[in-house]
């Protein structure tokens, strides 16, 4: 196994630590003997041995041939030849990846502190780490950094657009431009003369290191894009496949040796958590920063569960064969339930908090030992605290099972994060500490989606079903207690509340929070005290009110925005900004009877935007609209317009796959020729003009999304000149105690 | 009644007891029970493919199980099952919904592998818990369609499965198995269902059309032709 | 893994679809009050779903009788209210 280390001297060093991965293969008798047979014949060392070993939850152990490959670089590509040769065996430890499995054996992790010796050759004869992934305040090595991005900021350089080549290097930006053998002459010089460790890069992967790599060899030129020169580099094709009934889509990768390549524009991890988040995330999944990059967080949660399985001795299986218990219709009609959600009470209400469980599903998984082998386990049948609410499982007792095991130091971790957060006055301090608690966030988040995913290693229906059960009976409990203290429900969603009581401040729902987690033994806190909120009804439907669909004003001034265009992908710039300053303009309010005051301030912004659309003042970047694809470009059935934009780009000999995110704008959105109503951005030349008419529609949706509560109709957004007629203070002529009257037509008696 | 003006139905006005027909979902039962779907003496393997209005006749294959207080497991390997159904049909027999519900046992499948080691190792155990001899396999092949399974092991899984499946029938389990058109499958996996009719010993195919759902069945002894008005199954 | 069962929501979607030929001979306004009642059964999706019951259209039922009462109840109240305004206008000898 190659290792990288950086020493403290500041020398890079590539190191040879001789690792040697086993797998394990049970069958019977007759079958086993041809497989050792087979194995006689390989051309590396292979070391066996019958070995006793348990599948995780098993009473009894399965005995299992052990396979020491002495060669990590034949581990896989003789596994593989072994399941082809022999599918009747059971194979287990087959397809963890090495690196993963050199971590945990070795008991590293990306980006450790640690000691080795060292024989002259470069031989590690010992190594260990200095810290644990699990410390908080650990440092990073002083990584050097090169910055790569295209000139321009395209959506995606991929459909169309080019440009010089920006390098940044220690605050230093440099503009690589010329002709190709320039641009690769001068990279070059600045990657031998600096060596850096990390290539940060937008649209690396798909664009600037294919074509970077394709134009050094079309020139013979060389490119130390690796610092390991004798590897290759690691890349993988953009593909998509059909896997029970959805399009699976993967971006391409190029991944470097002995030195990092990371992709800001191909990275979840990256763009939601930072740079400090991805390797917080990489540190406790124990997976290669590139990979941790590049891959999804179920896979980093999923090699936490590898690791505790690794230490255990539990064997890993191939695939996972183990289906449902059977269970009769009427348990299943119980049973396949998620979590609880409440429809808001739609309408705009004043002093409103919202209480949110804290990882409520990892929570639950821990406190109630919640596993794939814990559940309906054989010594707690007849346990009483053992029961989970409502359906007619239960969990052990006696061990803990090896998700909470997992999960429990992930929780406690973030915990101290979120403490020592709150105890930081530095403000870079505090950014750092909430990307890596975000980080860990994220790995929780999927831990639930894993117990119940079918490929998932360690998950099973029955525990997915437990979970949700928990969750159901916490959330009515949490319901219950609020409601006996005299608090109204308005909204929930699985694990968050939204209440209201006339007269109750922050020391309020801070008592109730408290009350909450003692009865229910999770831990709930006050997310915040809306000074407002409004809980936005169905564009289809104005009576009919949507989950997470909301704007608020917290006491201390900060908005949460959910479900509305400012937080969707696909609405125009110029729309989002419109609302984006329309709520701005609202959220000054700080009572109903201000917000009220402040909707003809609101609708003469939105006024203000129509006159520039209509006077033509847009721009590409303001009107372009992103769309995913959700299939196959030439599958489409109907004109819709991002098919039309996608057919464009095809026509421009632009590859295009499912998952992709096209960019366009509307030319022409009534045309009756298909192709004049859009134009895709990629593709836009000097002369172009946009529909002001169906832009002006999204700005009316957008504002009537937040104002039609309030009672503004679309009359009111048209009138210019009269001043909008709405009651003069907030409350109505009537108050009807409990019952709000927001979701009723206003029509007050005279 | 519906069912009576239609020359070409195959619908007893009495139930096999001599009861009188209580209402057309009941009657649609005793019908499928009567001419498809017959459970004494067991008819091996049965296969109903086609429409995707199959999956809701498996249910009512088991329903009608279920109302006679008999145990039937049923494998789900598309994720399809309807409990509200089962509740209706209940009604209209003068069962009680929870009743019904009770003796139809359900294991789900997401993966291939799941799904052959579902058939292989669990049904045989299952049906000796459970005291059941009739089997709905609802989907069997659907998840061996899955692109990201290689074509080999797909293939592999399939002939264990039919061994398995051969097996059962051997030891006088009653095995219905309802399976749609492979319109989501590969090019290359579509034979899958063919090979499974193959090996059936009744194969029924169901077809949608306007005046309802047609069941047709081709054997040395001709065709035989069952069907289900429109009014009698958007009302089930 | 993706749920099996129908959702109550979508129960309610089947059971307005299975009451379609009903709607269509009913006039305007009848229809109205139809899409209300049904628009009720879905207000109380959270709790149907929870019941879990096999037999969902009584549900139903219960949840447009809840909506009902509420409806029933803020009338009621707005009765007495104005009953005691009108009662107010009334009393001789007070001034306003």
């Amino acid at each position: 196994m190659a290792v990288w280390l950086l020493g403290q001297d500041g020398t890079r060093h590539r190191l040879l630590d001789p690792f040697v991965p086993t797998c394990y293969l049970a069958a019977p008798a007759t079958l086993l003997d041809q497989i050792t047979r087979w194995l006689c014949r390989a051309s590396c060392r292979i070391d066996r041995c019958i070995v006793e070993r348990y599948e995780l939850g098993a009473l009894r152990p399965l005995h299992v041939l052990e396979i020491a490959i002495h060669s990590p670089a034949q581990f896989a590509p003789l596994t593989r030849r072994l399941i082809e040769a022999f599918p009747d065996a059971q194979f287990f430890h087959v397809d963890v990846s090495l690196p993963q499995r050199y971590f945990y054996d070795r008991q590293l992790f990306p980006l450790a502190s640690c000691e080795a010796d060292v024989t002259a050759d470069e031989r590690i004869l010992a190594i260990q780490a200095l810290e644990s992934p699990w410390d908080t305040g650990y440092l990073l090595p002083p990584l050097t950094i090169m910055e790569l991005s295209p000139e321009s900021d395209p959506p995606n350089p991929n459909h169309g657009g080019r440009g010089a080549l920006i390098v940044r290097l220690d605050g230093e930006e440099r503009m690589l431009e010329g002709d190709n053998a320039d641009v690769v002459r001068r990279l070059h010089q600045l990657l031998t003369r600096h060596d850096p460790d990390l290539l940060l890069t937008d649209w690396g992967d798909s664009y600037l290191l294919p074509r970077l790599i394709a134009m050094a060899k079309q020139l013979r030129l060389p490119l130390a894009l690796n610092r390991d020169g004798d590897r290759p580099i690691g890349s993988r094709k953009a593909h998509s496949y059909f896997s029970y009934s959805r399009i699976v889509s993967h971006a391409g990768a190029c991944t470097l040796s002995g030195r990092l390549h990371l992709d800001r524009r191909n990275s979840f991890a990256l763009a939601e958590t930072g740079l400090a988040g991805l390797i917080e995330q990489a540190r406790v999944a124990k997976i290669d920063l590139q990979q941790m990059a590049r891959t999804t967080t179920g896979t980093g949660i999923t090699s936490m569960q590898l690791e505790t399985a690794c230490l255990d001795g539990v064997l890993i299986p191939y695939r996972k064969q183990e289906p449902e218990a059977f269970k009769s219709a009427l348990e299943l009609l119980h049973t396949d339930q998620g979590g609880l959600v409440f429809a808001p009470i739609i309408g705009y209400h004043e002093q409103v908090g919202e209480l949110d469980f804290s990882s409520m599903y990892p929570s639950i998984m821990v406190r109630f030992n919640v596993s794939p082998e814990t559940v309906n386990c054989r010594c707690c049948r007849d346990e009483p605290t053992a029961r989970v609410p409502e359906i007619g499982h239960h969990t052990c007792r006696h061990r803990q099972g090896l998700v909470p095991r997992t999960l429990a130091p992930l929780l406690d971790k973030r915990a101290r994060y979120k403490r020592l957060m709150a105890a930081t006055s530095n403000a870079a301090a505090r950014a750092t500490l909430d990307q890596r608690q975000s980080a860990l966030k994220w790995l929780l988040v999927v831990s639930f989606g894993y117990l119940g995913y079918k490929n998932a290693r360690f998950g099973r229906i029955e525990a997915h079903e437990s979970v949700t059960a928990y969750s159901r009976d916490i959330l009515l409990q949490a319901k219950e207690i609020a409601e006996r203290q005299g608090y109204r429900l308005l909204h929930a969603i699985v694990d968050s509340l939204w209440l209201v009581k006339p007269g109750a401040g922050r020391a309020d729902y801070d008592a109730l929070a408290q009350v909450i987690t003692e009865d229910t033994g999770l831990p709930i806190n006050v997310e915040g005290i809306y000074r407002w909120i409004g809980f936005l009804p169905s564009r289809v439907n104005p009576k009919m009110p949507v989950p997470n669909q909301f704007v608020g004003v917290f006491e201390h001034g900060g908005m949460k925005i959910r479900g509305i265009e400012l937080r969707r992908s696909d609405a125009p710039m110029i729309v989002k900004r419109a609302q984006a300053e329309m709520l701005r303009c609202l959220g000054q309010a700080r009572t109903l009877i201000e917000l009220r005051e402040l909707i003809p301030q609101a609708l003469e912004i939105v006024r203000t935007y129509r006159r520039y659309l209509r006077e033509g003042h847009a721009t590409v970047e303001e009107l372009a609209i992103a769309k995913s694809l959700s299939k196959e470009p030439q599958a489409y059935r109907h004109q819709t317009l991002s098919m039309i934009a996608a057919q464009e780009l095809l026509a421009r000999g632009i590859p295009l796959q499912a998952g992709d995110t096209i960019h366009y704008i509307m030319t022409d959105a009534q045309a009756a020729c298909p192709p004049d109503r859009v134009r895709a951005v990629a593709g836009l030349d000097g002369a172009w003009s946009y529909d002001a008419a169906a832009y002006e529609t999204l700005l009316r949706k957008a504002a009537l999304a937040v104002l039609s509560p309030l009672g503004v109709t679309i009359r009111d957004l048209q009138e210019d000149t009269r001043p909008v007629n709405t009651p003069s203070s907030g409350e109505l002529p009537l108050n009807f105690g409990g019952l709000k009257e927001e979701k009723r037509p206003r029509r007050p008696i005279r | 009644m519906a069912t009576a003006t239609q020359p070409s139905l195959d619908f007893p006005s009495q139930t096999h007891q001599g009861a009188p027909v209580i209402g057309t979902s009941s009657h649609l039962l005793a019908a499928l029970r009567k001419s498809a779907l017959p459970a004494d003496p067991p008819n091996g393997l049965v296969v109903l493919s086609g429409h995707s209005a199959v999956y809701r006749l498996g249910i009512c294959a088991a329903v009608d199980r279920a109302l006679a207080d008999e145990p039937v497991l049923y494998l789900a390997g598309a994720n399809v099952f309807d409990p509200f159904l089962v509740g209706r049909l209940a009604k209209a027999g003068r069962v009680a919904p929870a009743r019904a519900l009770q003796q139809i046992h359900i294991s789900r499948a997401f993966t291939c592998h799941q799904m052959v080691r579902l058939v292989t190792d669990c049904l045989p155990s299952a049906l000796r818990t459970y005291d059941a001899r009739v089997v709905i396999l609802s989907g069997p092949l659907e998840t061996l369609y899955d692109q990201s399974v290689p074509e080999q092991e797909a293939l592999r899984l399939f002939r264990a499965m039919l061994a398995a499946l051969h097996h059962l029938v051997e030891d006088g389990v009653q095995l219905v198995c309802v399976s749609p058109l492979p319109v989501m499958a590969p090019a290359s996996r579509r034979g899958l269902l063919p090979a499974l009719r193959a090996q059936a010993h009744r194969v029924i195919e169901v077809r949608e059309s306007e005046d309802g759902i047609w069941l047709d069945e081709r054997s040395g002894a001709g065709t035989r032709r069952w069907s289900i008005p429109r009014s009698v199954w958007t009302r089930l | 893994m993706g749920r099996t069962l129908a959702t109550f929501t979508q129960l309610v979607q089947q059971e307005i679809d299975s009451w379609s030929r009903y709607r269509r001979a009913l006039r305007l306004e009848d229809q109205q009050a139809l899409d209300a009642l049904f628009a009720a059964a879905r207000h109380q999706a959270t709790a149907g779903a929870y019941l879990a019951r096999e037999t969902p259209f009584e549900v139903m039922l219960l949840s447009m009788l809840i909506e009902q009462h509420k409806d029933v109840m803020t009338l009621q109240q707005k009765v007495t209210i104005l009953e005691a305004r009108l009662l107010d206008n009334q009393t001789p000898g007070v001034a306003s």
